[in-house]
């Protein structure tokens, strides 16, 4: 295994336009991440058409977007601990410990240690993928069209068994990002799919119009719907520094938090909300034995946090080496290196290897300055929750108009973003993630192209999805996470069948 | 009421409370509720809601498989062709839609009324800035639509103003001088 490519990486990564893209992102990530209206995927979605008629390079561009994701798990935990409302979805569980702590007048401290954990959970998931990804890419050198249909029907299991209890709504987002995808030229038949004869509908949609389409509208109505003018005053984080005692306590409890958030970085579609859960969960169970959990328990604010950094940086493993992506930010970002006609995949880091290893290394320089920004300025990024709903939700909705204008200088790209962003607000108000929808859309092409290969290389036998033992492992895997809502159900349902039955004896 | 306030008192009365905290805190109790009461007018709880959802989307099923039946193609150089896809995601979302529809979770309410006109005013907001951007140019674009959403969020007018051209003026110098994005000049500025 050569880790030369992370050497070429930091020369990419250290020049002064890439540190100066990597400050930026990592600051715009930490703004966007504090404020609970915005997460990582709405400011990349933004910041991706800006990158792209900036012509930036492909290895920049990824440099900002992957500083601004790491940036936003950072600033995320700011709302959670002074509010108790998880700046985005990696921060739920950092509120359970960090907001009693802010309650106890701590909070300066709460977001000191949070800071050195999510520290702790950057670095170990930025080393987790220099060392895995080669090791992933290698693997996956041997895949063929079977093992990549295989592989994008994982992605959707995964992402159906670790979103909690609505897998049917998490398939149907994905089977409506599906669909969206096959809307356009086809390029095997040269049929029209979809198009309701628009040329504009031709090249299919555009990934930047369905993604600021989905995320941005969406969200300014619904702050219009909360109407909450946002706060008028933040109360004092008193000591910011955290004390060695607390640090000395969770030390452990970060470490193997980073690890568990990597891991599940690394499954395709699984994102920092999950590891966040199953980290905090770990923590609870291996170490609250005076109960004190849930009422400011330091390890506890520890745990998510680590967990979520890692998870960051473990799900461009799978987008970089095999093309498919670990979360929803990493899809849209997918869908960006797709915009520069580049095509990731495990022949990326020998073709591209000043991208990958910018990417992976700009991960280190990223966690280092966000350390350096976030502890000292924690103070004036809080106040950034300051900035009341009727001057950011017009914000975002200029920044929408002028991504999806810019890129084409057409009022019918607005428009479709604007129908788009109906349907978003409509399935969110339903109780709809728009991660899947993300996903389907940028695996879509990927699972057809390969399916359809796949069978015209074996004359149209299925058995060739099934006839390499890479293929046979994919669908077993497959198939346990298909299975393991439904055990996991069936164990609560026995557990609380359990004692009721006692009861009644 | 009365039970919960007089269960109240003594705890707090013993850990020294001093009594304008405590009033402040029922009265807090009073406005919290009062506020929740406000919020069942506004926000109509909607059982029905993920029911239609789940309807609209099997709809959107049928049609999009109608749709993918009559997708005409001269020749397919692999056996699937491109009907194949689009058919078994029709089929798969149909059939996810029956599951739904046979167990819905719980919608967050819609809004109703006012709210819900105002939502809508948004998305109208965006259409009438898209026909004038041609027109009246960016800036100006920009200026209208961050007034009205502004107005539309209940900020105070002269706010509002101040606030739009803020925004008109920093995104018009962001994109156009530091970013050299082309947006439209205007045509009634020549």
């Amino acid at each position: 295994m050569s880790l030369d490519y992370l050497m070429h990486g930091f020369a990419v990564a250290l020049n002064v336009q890439n540190l100066t893209i990597g400050f930026v992102g990592c600051f715009i990530g930490t703004m966007v991440g504090a404020l609970p209206a915005i997460g990582p995927i709405n400011a990349i979605a933004l910041l991706v058409p800006i990158a792209y008629t900036m012509e930036f390079p492909a290895e920049s561009t990824m440099i900002l977007l992957a500083s601004v994701y790491c940036g936003a798990e950072y600033g995320g935990r700011i709302s959670s601990v002074l509010l108790n409302v998880p700046g985005d979805a990696g921060a739920v569980m950092s509120a359970l410990d960090g907001y009693p702590l802010a309650c106890q007048g701590r909070a300066g401290e709460a977001l000191s240690l949070s800071g050195l954990s999510s520290f702790v959970g950057g670095m170990v998931g930025a080393l987790g993928l220099a060392l895995f990804a080669p090791l992933l890419a290698g693997l996956a050198t041997g895949f063929g069209p079977a093992e990549y249909f295989v592989l994008t029907v994982f992605a959707f299991a995964t992402l159906g068994s670790m979103l909690g209890g609505r897998p049917v709504k998490t398939l149907i987002g994905c089977t409506l990002g599906l669909m969206l995808a096959t809307v356009g030229l086809d390029a095997t038949s040269g049929a029209y799919r979809f198009t309701f004869d628009q040329a504009e509908l031709g090249d299919g949609i555009e990934f930047v119009v369905l993604v600021i389409g989905l995320f941005s509208i969406p969200e300014a109505l619904i702050m219009l719907e909360n109407q909450a003018e946002g706060l008028t005053e933040i109360g004092k984080l008193g000591r910011i520094l955290a004390r060695a005692d607390d640090i000395r306590k969770s030390a452990g409890t970060a470490l193997r938090s980073a690890i568990i958030g990597f891991v599940v970085g690394v499954l395709p579609g699984t994102g920092a909300s999950v590891s966040g859960a199953i980290a905090y969960m770990t923590a609870k169970r291996l170490s609250d034995t005076e109960r004190t959990f849930g009422k400011g328990d330091v390890r506890g604010l520890a745990a998510p946090e680590a967990a979520n950094n890692a998870t960051a940086c473990g799900a461009f493993a799978p987008m970089l080496t095999l093309g498919v992506p670990g979360s929803g930010t990493t899809a849209v970002m997918l869908g960006a290196l797709m915009l520069y006609n580049i095509q990731p995949g495990p022949m990326l880091l020998s073709e591209r290897p000043e991208l990958v290893g910018g990417l992976v290394a700009s991960l280190f320089i990223a966690n280092i300055l966000l350390l350096i920004l976030n502890l000292p300025l924690v103070t004036l990024f809080a106040r950034i929750l300051l900035i009341p709903n009727w001057i950011l939700a017009p914000g975002i909705l200029v920044l929408s108009i002028v991504g999806v204008y810019a890129a084409h200088a057409s009022g019918f790209s607005v428009l479709l973003m604007l129908g788009i962003g109906m349907m978003g607000w409509l399935l969110r108000k339903l109780g709809f993630d728009m991660a899947p929808i993300i996903l389907g859309f940028v695996l879509g092409s990927v699972m057809e192209t390969n399916l359809r290969n796949a069978l015209a290389i074996s004359g149209g036998d299925v058995a060739i999805l099934f006839a390499s033992g890479l293929c046979i492992a994919l669908w077993l895997i497959t198939a346990a996470m298909a299975i393991l809502p439904f055990v996991a159900s069936l164990r609560r349902y026995e557990k609380d069948r359990g004692p009721k039955g006692t009861r009644s004896l | 009421m009365s039970r919960e306030s007089s269960t109240k008192t003594p705890s707090d009365t013993q850990t020294g409370t001093p009594r304008s905290t405590l009033v402040g805190k029922l009265d807090r109790e009073r406005r919290g509720r009062e506020m929740a009461r406000d919020d069942a007018l506004r926000f109509s709880p909607s059982p029905l809601a993920e029911r239609i959802g789940a309807v609209g989307l099997l709809i959107l099923a049928l049609a999009y498989g109608v749709g993918a039946g009559h997708i005409d193609y001269a020749f397919a150089s692999d056996p699937l062709g491109p009907r194949a896809m689009p058919l078994s995601l029709g089929l798969i979302l149909g059939v996810l839609c029956l599951l739904y529809l046979r167990r819905p979770g719980s919608a967050k309410p819609f809004p109703t009324g006012l709210l819900l006109l105002r939502i809508l005013a948004v998305p109208a907001i965006i259409v009438v800035t898209v026909f004038l951007l041609d027109l009246v140019g960016f800036a100006a674009a920009v200026f209208i639509l961050t007034a009205s959403l502004g107005l539309l969020f209940g900020a105070p007018l002269r706010l509002t103003l101040v606030a739009a051209l803020g925004h008109a003026v920093l995104w018009w110098f962001i994109f156009v001088h530091l970013l050299d994005v082309y947006l439209p000049r205007g045509a009634v500025f020549g």
